[in-house]
């Protein structure tokens, strides 16, 4: 298992697990959403082949009203 | 008759509104909807923040913005750091399927004053990688030229503090910006309070002006935007068609010449 941190809040995961499977397992939607990792933009493309560290830090985000 | 309408051209498209409104702070969705409609105006910011767990996620409010059919501003507030909105600014392409972003970097949780450095620095890589910025900025002379330098093409001074409703604070450093740029994209963006403060912002020769908090926290917001439609559009067209210059001296309207009851001593 590993220990990371999906906004803002810590989960365990299993090992070896991609952003994908992390976001299906989590329950976020991926209809309109961006992910960072450590504050680096990760595109699309890449969620089911970045792998999660230990210590990682997520931002799933999504729209919502701004000034 | 002259006709004084004319577009708004920005970020490579072209408009027939030069209000940009946001879309915070609505006592709902539907009235957020229905004073989008009612302003007239066809950018609307939108903005980025974590998704909640088997929520929403941000796509009902998304589905209105899109069945508007509005050009949607992106914007990065919240953050603090060149990285931070770089990384933003990222995302919103992803999400939102535009390059334009409306840069805003924090520098004093006080008065919300965009940091210059961290702008500047944001600046200058968001546009090598294709961005449009929309800079938010102080209205400071230098931080203008500073950003043209480093590639950006629209300029968001402020008139006052987010939010503040204070109206345009400086209008003597506002009127400086526009003649020192005199081609260059500037709008209004932030402290506008009322529809006069608008239509100050116009006949200054700002390009357009970006209103949000004047709308959504009005008693009637569908009304207050199409208060500032109209002021928006009035304040261009004086601009457009010359304001007369300020005289020192009264000057009478209504012709001297045979005036009734005139003494030569009077």
């Amino acid at each position: 298992m590993i220990k990371i941190v999906v906004n803002a809040k810590e989960v365990k995961l299993k090992k070896g697990i991609s952003i994908k499977e992390m976001l299906k397992e989590l329950g976020f939607s991926e209809d309109y959403m961006g992910v960072a990792i450590n504050l680096n933009f990760i595109p699309k493309d890449m969620y089911d082949k970045t792998i999660l560290k230990e210590g990682d830090s997520i931002e799933v985000l999504s729209p919502i009203c701004g000034g | 008759m002259q006709k004084c309408s004319d577009k708004f051209k920005i970020g490579g498209k072209e408009f027939d509104s030069r209000l940009l409104i946001g879309s915070a702070l609505y006592p709902s969705p539907a009235i957020m909807e229905e004073a989008i409609k009612s302003s007239n105006a066809q950018i609307v910011t939108v903005s980025l923040r974590r998704q909640g767990v088997n929520k929403d996620a941000g796509e009902s409010f998304w589905n209105i913005i899109r069945s508007l059919g509005v050009e949607v501003l992106p914007n990065t507030a919240g953050c603090h750091s060149a990285k931070e909105a770089i990384t933003i600014a990222k995302m919103s392409r992803e999400v939102f399927q535009t390059d334009w972003i409306k840069l805003e970097v924090i520098g004093n949780q006080y008065n919300l004053q965009p940091d210059p450095y961290e702008t500047i620095s944001a600046t200058k890589e968001l546009v090598k990688d294709g961005f449009e910025v929309f800079a938010y900025m102080i209205d400071d002379l230098v931080m203008a030229h500073r950003l043209v330098d480093a590639g950006c093409k629209i300029l968001m001074p402020w008139g006052s503090p987010i939010g503040s409703g204070r109206g345009l604070a400086n209008p003597y450093n506002l009127k400086t910006l526009r003649e020192a740029f005199p081609k260059l994209n500037l709008i209004i963006d932030a402290g506008i309070g009322r529809p006069s403060d608008a239509l100050k912002a116009m006949e200054l020769g700002y390009d357009g002006v970006l209103i949000n908090s004047a709308v959504a926290l009005s008693k009637d917001p569908v009304s207050m935007a199409k208060a500032f439609s109209l002021a928006v559009n009035a304040g261009r067209m004086g601009y457009k068609a010359g304001i007369m210059p300020k005289r020192e001296l009264a000057s009478p309207s209504t012709p001297v010449v045979g005036t009734p009851f005139w003494h030569q001593n009077f």
